[in-house]
């Protein structure tokens, strides 16, 4: 049930929020600590881009080689197929004009005239020919690369062929190397694993690759971008903060609502710059749906009650620790302490209650939220957890709504929890 | 005087709809591009250089994409243009990243507009973009795709 209030809470407050086009980025300027500043200078953690889209354009690319015929051309080796798809795609007949490389393995041309020789054709006939023929692009492709890893080695070979050079000379290593060697353990059917649900491991909770190529690894979906959102977010927040100093109040939220509905067309160029922070927030990182919940609140908060409440600053708190800690059991403590206020759609637009924390919630808590949006991959702390860490689930425990009030079970200013 | 105004509307009818042709055969350009490439040159300018071309692209994509575009990724990797009934399209990305930096590109020939399905996996979104309408976000995998044609098919009509 709490996954189908949730969804349907979801569905109403994006209705909401579509039609009342709130000024919802004071968000922002709502004061936060010195602290957060700091959070936000810590270096990510990066690795490989979220998982799922890698997974993706990997079998993308894989079908378009299977009907291109570079697939077959390479005998459905891994690594090839790896380095066509990290090179162009797969796409047989790709150019860049300007580096002069050629073919799905983009073939340099410095080599050009040797492999037309090698294969008795003119260079230019050599050139229109890598393009169409797959068993020609690919046996180039196995040339170049043979070559690069007999003189290099493996490991430099590749990253020499991805043209990682300065990388490859500065580090010793290049990130193209881990991507073709995931790449190839998911072209080898493996690769992508399961979420860890050994609540005693350090890497409880997160999603993990393994294969013989990449080994193990692991990563946390969206929150392995916690960095760049925090630093993002201290940036839109100072952005804000500029810009309420720089025009009047009024003016400011006027422009807000008028950028809010409307594109970058037209605006002046210094605001086009916290129109893109906010976007950059907004759109890349796997917190949208705590920015809707957050403008459905303020919506229907007046605006003295929200500057005057803590909740908000309760809730980047709890970003803090989720951006910081950046181990999916304390993200899930402290969000499933949080919970959330009962909105009364269909009696009067009002809030009851407020954010809780320390307690655990016998209702939905924000952890619900937004496991419903990640599809369950920040994983869910059933209510009620007390804050204690569960083991990871895959989707929320159903529960039907109750009534007008959207059945949401709320824990009360005084510790008593009622339904609505 | 009646004279002198009806030649005046007849000259400013012809220069109208001159301008329209001239416009409407400027944008029927593009077609030449078909089974070409974008950087190769037809009557002395690339198709990324074509008045029609960077219009509609300008118009299509917002700001920052377009520069993207225009000075990055249309100077990097492509694909040859195909063309299906009206529709061009090209694949475009950028060097050593092409799985994870690219976009479609479609030029609606009898519609004269331009449409992209813009992926970047740093964003984690996926975008379309249609002249005239805001960018639609389609999730970080919604415009990967072996069947290029499906995107426009998909999106085009939303």
């Amino acid at each position: 049930m709490k996954r189908g209030v949730a969804t349907y809470l979801m569905m109403v407050m994006a209705a909401l929020i579509n039609i009342s086009a709130v000024a919802c980025l004071s968000f922002f300027f709502f004061p936060v600590s010195q602290a957060f500043a700091t959070y936000a200078d810590h270096q990510p953690k990066r690795f490989s881009k979220p998982v799922p889209a890698l997974k993706a354009e990997i079998d993308a690319s894989i079908e378009l080689m299977r009907r291109n015929g570079i697939y077959q051309a390479v005998g459905g080796d891994p690594l090839l197929l790896a380095i066509a798809f990290h090179e162009s795609g797969g796409q047989l007949g790709a150019i860049n004009p300007k580096g002069v490389a050629y073919c799905a393995f983009q073939i340099y041309y410095t080599n050009f005239k040797a492999m037309a020789s090698q294969n008795n054709m003119s260079e230019g006939q050599f050139k229109e020919q890598i393009l169409r023929d797959p068993q020609l692009c690919a046996a180039m492709g196995r040339q170049v690369l043979n070559y690069m890893i007999g003189r290099y080695g493996r490991d430099k070979g590749i990253c020499r062929y991805l043209g990682q050079i300065t990388e490859l000379n500065e580090t010793g290593t290049c990130a193209g190397l881990k991507e073709i060697n995931l790449a190839m353990d998911v072209i080898g059917g493996g690769g992508i694993g399961d979420t860890n649900r050994d609540i005693e491991s350090p890497n409880y909770s997160r999603q993990e690759i393994r294969g013989p190529n990449s080994g193990t690894q692991s990563y946390l979906n969206c929150q392995e971008d916690s960095f760049n959102f925090g630093r993002a977010l201290a940036l839109a927040t100072q952005a804000g903060r500029d810009q309420k100093d720089a025009v009047a109040e009024e003016q400011y939220y006027k422009e807000l609502y008028e950028e809010t509905l409307g594109g970058e067309e037209g605006l002046p160029m210094h605001r086009k710059g916290f129109h893109n922070l906010r976007g950059e927030v907004r759109t890349t990182y796997c917190i949208g749906l705590v920015y809707d919940y957050m403008r459905l609140v303020r919506l229907l908060l007046p605006i003295d009650a929200y500057l005057a409440s803590a909740f908000l600053e309760m809730v980047l708190e709890t970003l803090l620790e989720y951006l910081c800690e950046f181990v999916a059991t304390s993200v899930n403590n402290w969000l499933g302490k949080i919970c959330l206020p009962t909105v009364k759609l269909f009696e009067a637009l009002t809030i009851d209650g407020g954010f809780e924390t320390g307690k655990g919630c016998d209702g939905a808590s924000l952890a619900d939220l937004l496991a419903v949006s990640s599809n369950a991959s920040m994983m869910a702390v059933p209510s009620g957890s007390g804050g204690k860490p569960l083991p990871p689930v895959d989707s929320l425990p159903m529960q039907a709504p109750d009534g007008p009030g959207l059945g949401f079970r709320m824990r009360l200013p005084n510790g008593q929890t009622g339904t609505q | 005087m009646r004279l002198f105004s009806t030649l005046f509307l007849v000259f400013a009818l012809m220069v109208g709809c001159g301008a329209v042709s001239a416009q409407s055969e400027s944008f029927s350009d593009i077609k030449k591009w078909a089974n070409k490439f974008g950087f190769d040159k037809v009557d002395g300018v690339t198709l990324w250089e074509h008045p029609a071309f960077v219009q509609a692209m300008r118009e299509t994509l917002d700001a920052a994409h377009f520069e993207t575009f225009m000075s990055e990724w249309s100077q990097q990797v492509s694909t040859m243009l195909t063309l299906k009934g009206d529709i061009l399209n090209t694949f475009v990305c950028k060097a050593h990243a092409c799985n994870s930096d690219n976009v479609n590109i479609f030029i609606d020939l009898k519609q004269q507009q331009a449409y992209a399905c813009w992926h970047q996996r740093e964003e984690g979104e996926d975008y379309w973009f249609a002249l005239g309408k805001a960018r639609k976000a389609v999730g970080p995998t919604g415009c990967i795709t072996a069947y290029p044609y499906e995107l426009f098919d998909k999106y085009s009509k939303e």
